[in-house]
């Protein structure tokens, strides 16, 4: 199958200026050349801890920043290289749903207004009919009641103006969303309620998901494939099932551990905090703070390799690690 | 055995708002022993927080405690002179905050927060709080405690700078520590840390811990006995393993089966119909009627009591003539 999306290398480095006291660093490499791909109709969930780059990653293939170097191929066409019309032409194929539903929806328009604005800059409608036609459909699509057309956001809860987001991405049937921690700042019975929702129009729309998120359990739930990032890189890449219950990299493993009644055994505690990415690690990012870390980890940068077809990770003693989670496993 | 450190009382709180009076927490009771954590879980507006802030008798301008009593060590705290509880609070009673940016002054060193937490209790000069200030430091697990001593919050993590707040609410040995959603604003990774230091310093200090969270993977991996809170009301109070086993509010049965990651992959998740009531119309009956699933024409129009034996109590009808055939199937299992 092809994929709808391609991302090869790409990279956002935000420069810092020079004081007379830092001595190299010249730049946070925020997305540190990442390349995945997406196919039609599955969603790839994106983990790893705040400032791993994992937003920065995925604003730049939607061109909300500009990457510094790489490429996004949309459906065969090199996206990074549009221009003006053609981009606001392109971008009608993919769309965006953000963390914060009080923020991201704009106080002083009505719901009507926020969920047709894209359907209005693409002229995506032949008359008025139609266009109330659309908007209506798809109020219904996300559970909103059609009869809220004129209210304002604050009238709404956070689960409601979350559909007031998802309604506007999918007005004009994109064929990737790309989903950053939609359901972070709901509460747990309003989470599931979104997650069924997305899940729902995915099926009905055919829409692949980039599903943006810290929380592992909602990645395990609704992601086929997941990628988890680390310090601006791509530590380890495997469908859902294999990568929670059998894990390559070491942060990977840490990750899962951490999270509470997820894993059956208790937390591997990391020591310390995450790196400052303006001044990463040498060698193997991770190496810091790895259980594992040998001497090779702080000279080399290991390569993200597909050890098992289908499941690539960036280790250079995967194979050791392995073993000795198995064997932690089987007690 | 059966000596309890803090107690509370059908407690109320209620905000006196300009649209009229609301119930945050409507008699709410519980009771904490030594070593214990007593967890509090619910969603937003289920009055856990608020719970968690009148045992000190901090609750927010229009808030008042409006009925029921704190026992502490014999006293009442809530009619106790504030100058009285002013003393209690940091030193016998602590809590750790939520957001730990906004709970540290950006402008003192971390330090000098710490000396002036010790400070406020204990006559002890400049030097020796110090010393105490730095053990603690290293205590929490912060590494270079003298750096540490001397920076101000912003230049700190998250991790790093909950490890100065819990470092602060430690430094008098309380015998209570309150710990209002301490991770939830970090990372896993750090959680997971902090989570650790906390059970440690339960352990070699003796503190009863109360725990409020709405993550229901800290609430098992943390506490003994939970309280499950719906829109200011004890909806149910078991045991932690009883909650994943077996819990009987329907509430709490929802709110279980839809976590994400205890589901099926791939999935729909089951949901709890409906969504929270406001404070300004609460239904006549069960708070839980209208989004529940078994409610009976008596739930609607009735409120239920708390039902049930010894540690297992539910706010739900369905329980009312249960006690004995349910107490015994708890000690059949």
């Amino acid at each position: 199958m092809q994929p709808i999306l391609e991302v090869e290398h790409l990279k956002k480095y935000y420069p810092l200026r020079h004081s007379f006291l830092s001595s190299q660093c010249d730049a946070v490499r925020a997305c540190d050349d990442v390349s995945f791909k997406l196919y039609p109709g599955e969603t790839l969930g994106v983990v790893g801890e705040s400032g791993c780059g994992k937003s920065t990653t995925m604003k730049a293939v939607i061109r909300l920043i500009e990457p510094t170097a790489g490429s996004v191929i949309l459906q065969g066409t090199d996206f990074l290289s549009l221009r003006g019309n053609e981009l606001k032409q392109a971008r009608r194929h993919i769309k965006m749903i953000f963390q914060d539903p009080y923020s991201s929806l704009n106080p002083r328009m009505t719901v009507k207004e926020i969920i047709s604005e894209p359907l209005d800059i693409t002229k995506g409608y032949a008359d008025r009919e139609e266009r109330e036609e659309i908007i209506v459909h798809t109020m219904q699509q996300v559970g909103l009641d059609p009869e809220f057309t004129n209210r304002y956001p604050h009238e709404f809860s956070g689960g409601q103006r979350q559909r007031i987001g998802i309604a506007r991405a999918i007005i004009l049937h994109p064929e990737v969303i790309i989903c950053d921690e939609p359901v972070s700042a709901l509460d747990v019975s309003i989470q599931a309620k979104i997650l069924n929702l997305l899940k729902k129009l995915q099926r009905e729309l055919g829409i692949a998901y980039i599903f943006i998120s810290h929380n592992l359990g909602v990645v395990r739930n609704i992601a086929d494939r997941v990628i988890v990032m680390y310090l601006g890189q791509i530590v380890e890449e495997g469908n859902n099932t294999e990568l929670f219950q059998d894990p390559q990299h070491p942060y990977t493993q840490v990750l899962l551990s951490s999270v509470p009644g997820l894993s059956g055994g208790g937390p591997v505690i990391m020591q310390g905090d995450v790196p400052d990415p303006a001044d990463p690690p040498s060698g193997c990012r991770f190496h810091t703070r790895c259980p594992y870390a040998a001497p090779i980890c702080r000279l080399q940068k290991p390569e993200l390799l597909e050890n098992v077809p289908g499941h690539r990770c960036a280790c250079h003693r995967t194979a050791e690690i392995s073993l000795s989670g198995k064997a932690e496993t089987e007690e | 055995m059966d000596e309890y450190l803090l107690e509370a009382k059908d407690l109320s709180v209620t905000l006196y708002t300009e649209r009229g009076e609301l119930r945050v927490v409507d008699g709410v009771s519980f009771r904490l022993k030594k070593r214990e954590t007593l967890g509090i879980v619910g969603e937003s507006g289920c009055g856990k927080s608020m719970t968690a802030n009148s045992i000190l008798r901090m609750v927010p301008a229009p808030g008042k405690i409006s009925g029921g009593q704190i026992i502490f060590k014999g006293r009442d705290l809530s009619t106790l002179p504030e100058r009285k509880l002013r003393s209690i609070r940091g030193k016998e009673i602590a809590m750790v905050f939520q957001e730990p940016m906004t709970s540290l002054n950006p402008l003192m060193t971390c330090g000098r927060q710490i000396t002036e937490a010790l400070r406020a209790h204990e006559k002890t000069d400049a030097k020796q709080a110090k010393r105490h200030a730095l053990e603690l430091i290293r205590l929490v697990g912060i590494p270079m405690a003298e750096r540490i001593y001397e920076s101000t919050p912003s230049g700190l993590s998250g991790g790093m700078r909950q490890r100065i707040v819990i470092a602060m609410a430690l430094c008098n040995n309380p015998d209570v520590l309150i710990c209002d959603e301490p991770t939830t604003a970090l990372d896993v990774t750090v959680q997971a840390q902090i989570l650790r230091l906390i059970d440690e310093l339960k352990s070699s200090f003796g503190s009863a811990v109360l725990f409020i969270t709405h993550d229901m993977g800290v609430i098992q991996q943390m506490t003994d006995r939970v309280m499950v809170m719906y829109s200011g009301q004890a909806v149910e109070y078991l045991q932690t393993e009883e909650l994943f086993r077996k819990p009987l509010h329907p509430y709490t049965q929802g709110l279980i089966a839809c976590i994400p990651g205890k589901a099926a992959v791939g999935h729909d998740l089951p949901v709890i119909k409906g969504t929270v009531p406001t404070l300004y119309a609460l239904p006549k009956g069960c708070l839980f009627a209208p989004r529940c699933p078994y409610a009976t024409k008596r739930c609607r129009c009735e409120r239920p009591g708390l039902y049930g034996a010894g540690r297992h109590l539910v706010r739900c009808f369905q329980y009312e003539h249960k006690e004995a055939s349910n107490s015994a199937a708890d000690s059949g299992s």
